[in-house]
């Protein structure tokens, strides 16, 4: 009986030991990945910075480069799309939805950008591996500046946030509009980080990840924006000069499918691509759904395409679009052959508007996000064409090389050799400063046709909105709502630094 | 320790106690016999057989014998025994005196659990309701929980489903958290379970206590707030020193109402008008509507089902030693085709005092339960989908193989799929096994105090199968396989002190106790099947490995002090304190710890002179506590940041991305609730007749809720304690004996009143809740100072000339939007009751059980097709053909719109869908009969009995039935989706025969 009471005994005094001490409340997630586990090791890390990656071609994001790309002057928009090419009035509250999504998916790209700043520290690594922890944060720095050189001109002044949210500080919850002149400055220091400490080159199955080439890409279009000439024409040539870029060679219009095609890993001229396949599902785009519906095998019952986008043939620059240059047949049509029967069907819409194909994936497995083709962030021509902008807007005017890289480009679309004088060359005299400048926007306007935001951007930063609007829509007054997106009144709701009056105006 | 012992031990105590007061005692005369018990005319041992005016007697042994000394002729034997109705008998001179004992069945000094302890009714200070079980026990119960409902006052229970097996929705003074659970604690034997209900055999149960308010549930800390459930299954001891009982039933459940659609000719004459008024020509001539055949539906997807059940017990005792082994197999059809629940479990109960000093018992249940499953609410595959079908297509072509609507008739632009061939193709099913009990023992230091260490354990694994055949149209083949985990362990240590002192009582209870708990899933499956043969047994031979394998798990574990004393003063004055210390690892790093005290008192007012003097009571007792509790039963890892997996893709190569989940909250806590409680216990005429009235008042504060973040942060929400919610309402119930003798009629009736009300949400802002099927949109709200998922929507103003709906512009600014919605009703019932009438003479046994709701509204989507104008061709109900608009004006008040081919950009759930769902069901009603067996010595009663279950259901409800709600569930979303019917499995009526054998 003496060791029953002892045994009772013994196991309660025990049990009152053990079981109240704190790691027995300790919560130690072993299914639950936190972030002490996960930044222990770069792979961790790395695999945390992709997520940034994600967040800036999630499905938010993707409408809002629909929504950008209808906003430019050659194209024109129908369905749900419809009021983002009505300049007249505020966005309708469909498409201020699809702004508000976006600013999320652009702040979140950002906080896990600043994770991985933050907790960079905490990556074990042999002192011989110490660069790969820079490279690292150089590319969070890179993927964080994307995302706000896209929210400030898309939504102006915007609060910036750099460090990881950990919890609700002060700091945290009050965070102010900052000008656009502090978020520009942000911008070039990181990317100018990035284009210093950034990786050279990526092996196959990195492609799309940010770079040290990709940096100073990027830095030449933030300081074209600026208007900073000499620090542009100087890091685009640097681009230029590293021979690591080629223009793809096209005989035909078919042959762009060398750069837009569903199956391109990595092209010779790409610089940064957002990549898409169609071989595992929710991994594709969905940017062929909102061009015409014979983007898929079939036009009369390949399913339903949105027709989203329409090709604005009111724009000055697309009814003047020579039919030789090869971009316009593989980027919009009017008429389609039926393989089977021969029939050609006139499949503007409405009779009037051509569609767009420029993104087109016959083997896509279905109509959500399930095509292959990448999404052109940064080509050569972009750095090309930079260059000659700001070249001549630095000197006054263009020189012969600003010409010559005008003319690469264009000698490209026309299925010339770039290297060579042909037929269809810019005259190499009688420029004068804004004369060249319009030349090479419009050139950018053809080769850069539905690739996220180019030719709103253009528009913005060379003050043109207003007068191309107006010409491309005729009977359109360009009202000033349409030059931002409106920001999501939980931010202005529940940020301490914003008011009421920090919405956009208009909305 | 099990009840039927305590009583037991008490009668020991008590006996032993008036020996030790004994003055004197002579010997005269020695009178001996046996004590039964008039309801199973066993033996009762422990019967107190007492010479009224001394401190003398005996007590009569396991087979109810006994042997007494008596002074004299004179001498007057007082029999007593806690349960029955003492008698008196003068001994005269007789040597033999055999008595048969009535059972008392409104005892006062009945023994309950009151968690951690047990303790005398009379002495309670809380609320608290004790279950008849037997009440429970007549209907066809897959689930425990079901059997609660109607039982007892303030406790509010209601089908999420009429689906057997399927859990149900227990909640206890209303629902008072917005995102952790409402469900209540439930206790078996001791041990506080981690999961569902239903592989405990109801027939195991020997009593139910329901703790309500917080002085009684603030002794499992935070774990109390929604009430606490303490379940005690039945021992070995009793009056039978050992015997076998066996009792079975049959029985059939069918539908219990069937929604009337338009015929064939109806249908097709809907879709010809559809046509027309949309500009096109009619599809049917005449003729051809008129010679449209009609199959119905939904009796091709019902089916009469049959239900059986058996129970064996084999129990016994010995001097030391008591046990019971309980088996039971259980199986249940169900009514909608391809779906059912089973169920096996084996019992065993075991008690013995080693010595005088040391005490073992075990309680151990293995249970298998397997239910097949149905899609339950949607309207793809249920009764939904069968009310949507083209009536003049046949299930099945003549080729026996399946019709497809939208080829059968693609005019239709029907886009559902043909139910049937889901029901009979599709295998759904899962599968859970149970091991749940304890071991337990106690050492008694001194006669007053003990020590005793329990070690529970609940460890369930579920394995859920579905497999889709190649033979089910449109299917490639489909397997998933979702195999569950669930550990949970515990450890309590109590040491009690009891001290009777005359004037003074003492009962004071300490604990330490910890709980662990892990769960653990793993998550497989492919499609593209070349072969049915093997179906989810053989994933391998999936063409994809899709969807993806997953798994996942969490830890959770609580330490845990409490105290507690109960304090009695001349049986007058009652006073329990208590206080609970509990961490839990579900809290924030800096709210680990927390307290919940309370305390209570209770004033006998029926042993104060100057009642007694009055002559009215028998019982009078006014009760007052205040406590608080908490609920931390919400999911773990919270308060923590914690990183999800995405896939990403760079080349052409997909890797695993991470990705922040929350925000971490180290200062998280659990939910806090603050009670107050007033009760009014009065009895007349020896407690014939019994009355419990309760008031209460329950603010829950610090509500676990997501509050909105700046977007900007990257992140939308962070977890946080904000926001309080108030119940408050009235419980009354009553039991009485109207006719008492040969013929007996008792009753036994308990109705509540809850008012529930949110006070404070984080920023004052409203939580809209999820988007209902198809156009309804959202029509649940939570907002201040409305009940908790209140319904909010359109008010309907009539139909415009096209014979669309409209709506009332509320706020006149000319577009209808959320800014017109109005809240028009909310899903909680004001009012719930149950009513038991029991009838009894010569053997024959009538009870009848009527519980119902008052008050309550439902959204009744089932009705949803009605609002479509069929644009996608699905059968809207006759009603609907019937009371149509019409282009023509024939119809001067139409109830429904217009038929047409397009979808009308106004449709919306609207007031229309929100129906009273107040309703008074007889539950249950049974008549048994007890045979009169006496000379047969082998069998000690025999019972056979008829029942049937939900025979009448009264309610302007127009759905299948107002108490099932898809969306009742303890999860947020489905708290801001309260009270919809969004096609629910049914109940059903059943009617079943049985038989009892007592060996």
């Amino acid at each position: 009986m003496k060791r029953n009471i002892k045994s009772i005994i013994i196991i309660s005094v025990f049990s009152a030991i053990t079981f109240s001490c704190g790691d027995f409340l300790t919560e130690e997630p072993f299914t639950i990945l936190v972030p002490e586990t996960i930044f222990n090791d770069i792979n961790g890390a790395t695999a945390a910075l992709k997520s940034a990656y994600s967040s800036m071609k999630d499905g938010n994001m993707r409408l809002v480069w629909t929504m950008t790309n209808g906003r430019a002057d050659n194209v024109t928009t129908r369905g749900s799309w419809a009021p983002v090419s009505d300049y007249t009035k505020p966005l309708n509250s469909t498409n201020i939805t699809r702004s508000y999504n976006g600013w999320n998916s652009f702040y979140q790209s950002i906080g896990r950008c600043n994770t991985v700043i933050d907790r960079a520290d905490l990556i074990s690594l042999p002192e011989s591996r110490e660069s790969e922890r820079e490279a690292l944060i150089a590319e969070a720095k890179f993927v964080r500046a994307w995302n706000y050189y896209y929210l400030v001109r898309l939504y102006g002044p915007v609060p910036l946030r750099l460090r990881e949210v950990t919890s609700l500080t002060e700091e945290v919850l009050n965070a102010p509009r900052m000008s656009e002149a502090e978020v520009y400055a942000q911008i070039e220091s990181d990317l100018q980080e990035a284009e210093q400490k950034g990786v050279d080159s990526w092996g196959a199955a990195d492609v799309g990840r940010g770079s040290k080439w990709i940096a100073k890409a990027m830095l030449a279009d933030v300081y074209l924006t600026q208007g900073k000439w000499r620090e542009a024409k100087e890091i685009a040539n640097e681009v230029i000069n590293s021979a690591k870029y080629n223009l793809v060679s096209v005989a035909t219009s078919e042959d762009y499918i060398q750069i837009y095609g569903p199956y391109v890993v990595e092209h010779s001229e790409e610089i940064l691509s957002f990549k898409f396949t169609n071989s595992v599902n929710g991994l594709g785009t969905w940017e062929p759904k909102f061009s015409g519906p014979s983007t898929r095998t079939n036009y009369t019952t390949g399913g339903s395409g949105w027709s989203g986008y329409l090709v604005n043939t009111d724009c000055p620059h697309v009814a003047n679009w020579d039919d030789a240059d090869l971009r316009k047949d593989w980027t919009t049509y009017s008429f389609w052959t039926d393989p089977a029967t021969g029939e050609v069907i006139d499949i503007r819409f409405g009779g009037v508007w051509p569609m767009f194909r420029k993104y087109r994936d016959f083997d896509a497995p279905g109509w959500g996000a399930s095509h292959g083709n990448d999404l052109p962030i940064y080509r050569l021509s972009d750095m090309l064409l930079i260059y000659a902008e700001a070249s001549s807007q630095a000197a006054g005017g263009p020189d012969a090389d600003a010409i010559e890289k005008l003319n690469m480009v264009k000698r490209r679309a026309y299925g010339y050799d770039v290297a060579t004088v042909s037929p269809i060359d810019y005259p190499s005299s009688g420029w004068t400063q804004q004369t060249f400048r319009d030349a090479v926007l419009i050139e950018r306007a053809y080769e850069f046709m539905l690739e996220p935001g180019k030719r709103w951007f253009d528009l913005k930063r060379t003050n043109t909105i207003k007068q191309a609007i107006e010409a491309a829509y005729p009977g359109q007054t360009y009202n000033d709502v349409s030059t931002f997106y409106p920001i999501p009144p939980e931010e202005i709701q529940n940020n301490d630094g914003m008011t009421e009056a920090d919405q956009n105006p208009g909305y | 320790m099990n009840k039927i012992n305590k009583k037991a031990n008490l009668s020991l105590l008590v006996m032993v106690g008036l020996l030790f007061i004994s003055q004197f005692s002579v010997a005269q005369g020695i009178v001996t016999g046996t004590v039964t018990s008039l309801d199973d005319e066993a033996g009762i041992p422990g019967v107190n057989v007492l010479i009224k005016g001394s401190n003398s007697g005996s007590v009569t042994d396991v087979d109810g014998k006994y042997s007494v000394k008596v002074p004299g002729s004179e001498s007057i034997l007082v029999f007593s025994s806690i349960g029955y109705i003492s008698q008196e008998v003068v001994v005269g001179n007789r040597t033999v005196i055999d008595l048969v004992l009535d059972p008392d069945n409104r005892v006062l000094d009945e023994i309950v659990v009151i968690g951690y302890g047990t303790a005398k009714k009379s002495d309670l200070t809380g609320a608290l309701s004790s279950l008849e079980t037997d009440q429970m026990k007549n209907q066809v119960l897959t689930g425990l929980a079901e059997g609660l409902q109607g039982q007892a006052a303030g406790v509010h229970v209601s089908q999420q489903s009429g689906a057997p097996g399927r859990d149900i929705n227990v909640v206890i003074r209303g629902v008072s958290t917005l995102s952790a659970s409402s469900a209540p604690l439930y206790v078996i034997d001791g041990v506080p379970i981690a999961n569902g209900l239903s592989q405990i055999n109801p027939n195991d149960i020997s009593s139910i206590e329901i703790l309500k308010d917080a002085s009684s549930t603030a002794i499992y800390g935070s774990r109390g707030a929604n009430g606490v459930v303490l379940i005690t299954t039945k021992s070995g001891g009793g009056k039978v020193s050992s015997g076998v009982d066996f009792s079975t039933y049959y029985g059939v459940s069918k539908a219990t109402n069937i929604i009337n659609m338009a015929n064939g000719p109806q249908y097709a004459e809907m879709i010809n008008e559809r046509e027309i008024n949309s500009g096109n020509a009619p599809i049917f001539t005449q003729q051809e509507v008129d010679n449209m055949p009609t199959y119905d539906w939904q009796n091709i997807v019902l089916q009469n089902a049959p239900v059986q059940n058996y129970d064996f017990s084999t129990f016994g005792s010995s001097d030391k030693t008591t046990y019971n082994v309980m088996m039971n197999y259980f199986d249940q059809t169900g009514i909608i085709k391809g779906s059912g629940f089973s169920r096996g479990s084996l019992r065993l109960n075991l008690n013995s005092d080693v010595s005088n000093k040391f005490n073992i018992s075990s309680n151990m249940m293995i249970g298998v339960s397997r239910r097949d499953i149905t899609p339950d609410g949607g309207q793809t595959g249920g009764l939904l989908n069968a009310q949507a079908m083209i009536p003049f297509m046949p299930p099945r072509d003549a080729d026996g193989e399946y019709t497809i609507p939208s080829e059968f008739f693609p005019e239709a632009s029907i886009n559902f799929p043909n139910p049937l061939a889901a029901l009979e193709q599709v295998d759904n099913n899962s599968t859970s096994t149970r091991i749940l009990g304890n071991v337990s023992m106690r050492y008694n230091f001194i006669e007053d105090l003990s020590l005793t260490v329990l070690l529970g354990v609940d460890n369930q694994t579920t394995e859920g199968n579905f497999y889709d055949p190649t033979t089910n149209p449109g299917s490639l083949g489909t397997a998933l396989v979702d195999k569950r985990f669930n550990q949970f362990y515990t450890n309590q240590n109590i040491l009690n002190y009891k001290k009777d002192l005359g004037d003074h009582n003492l009962d004071v209870t300490g604990l330490f106790e910890w709980t662990y708990a892990k769960t653990s899933s793993l998550r497989a499956g492919g499609s593209g099947f070349f072969t049915d043969a093997l179906g989810y047994n053989l994933i391998d031979l999936a063409e994809n490995q899709n969807p993806a394998s997953t798994s996942a798990g969490t830890e959770s574990s609580i330490a845990s002090y409490m105290g507690r004393i109960n304090y009695g003063f001349k049986d007058k004055y009652l006073i329990t304190v208590s206080a609970r210390m509990d961490g839990s690892s579900k809290f924030g790093v800096d709210n680990k710890w927390a307290m919940f005290p309370s305390a209570a008192f209770a004033w006998r007012m029926s042993n104060e002179p100057f009642i007694q003097n009055l002559g009215v009571f028998s019982n009078l007792k006014l009760r007052l506590s205040w406590g608080k509790t908490g609920n931390q039963n919400f999911a773990s890892y919270q308060s923590l940041a914690t990183f999800g997996t995405l896939t990403s893709l760079f080349g052409e190569t997909p890797s695993v991305a991470l990705r922040a989940n929350n925000l971490a909250n180290n200062e998280l806590k659990w939910e806090t609730s603050i009670s107050t409680n007033l009760g009014l216990d009065f009895g007349f005429l020896e407690d014939r007749f019994m009355f419990t009235a309760e008031y209460y008042s329950k603010t829950t504060e610090d509500l676990l809720a997501f509050v909105p973040l700046s977007p900007s942060t990257g992140f939308t929400s962070i977890v946080q304690n904000i926001g309080s919610i108030r119940n408050q309402g009235f419980e009354f119930a009553a039991d009485v004996q109207i006719i008492e003798g040969g013929f007996r009629w008792g009753v036994n009736a308990n109705i509540s009143y809850n008012k529930n009300e949110v006070l404070e949400l984080a920023g004052g802002s409203d939580i809209f809740g999820d988007a209902l099927e198809q156009q309804m949109g959202q029509m649940n709200i939570i907002r201040e100072g409305y009940p908790l998922g209140a319904f909010w929507t359109f008010r309907e103003s009539g139909y415009d000339e096209n014979g669309a709906i409209t709506y009332v512009d509320t706020n006149q600014d000319g577009t209808i939007n959320d800014a017109d919605k109005e809240i028009l009703g909310d899903p909680g019932p004001d009012v719930f009751y149950g009513i038991t009438n029991k009838f009894s003479w010569k053997g024959f046994n009538l009870s009848m059980f009527l519980q119902g709701v008052a008050g309550a509204q439902v959204i009744n989507s089932t009705s949803f097709f009605s609002i479509e104008g069929m644009y996608r061709g699905a059968n809207p109900s006759l009603d609907y053909y019937n009371n149509r608009w019409k282009k023509d004006g024939s119809n001067p008040n139409p109830a429904y719109g217009a038929l047409f081919t397009s979808r009308n950009n106004m449709e919306s759930g609207s007031d229309r869908f929100i129906e009273d769902a107040s309703y008074i069901r007889l539950k249950n009603i049974r008549l048994s009969y007890d045979l009169p067996i006496q000379k047969i010595s082998w069998l000690r009663n025999t019972q056979v009995f008829v029942s049937a279950d939900n025979l009448v259901t009264i309610t302007d409800y127009t759905g299948y039935d107002p108490e099932v709600s898809v969306y009742n569930g303890g999860s947020v979303t489905s708290r801001t989706r309260l009270g919809v019917d969004q096609g629910a499995y049914p109940t059903s009526k059943t009617y079943i025969v049985g038989v009892k054998f007592g060996f």
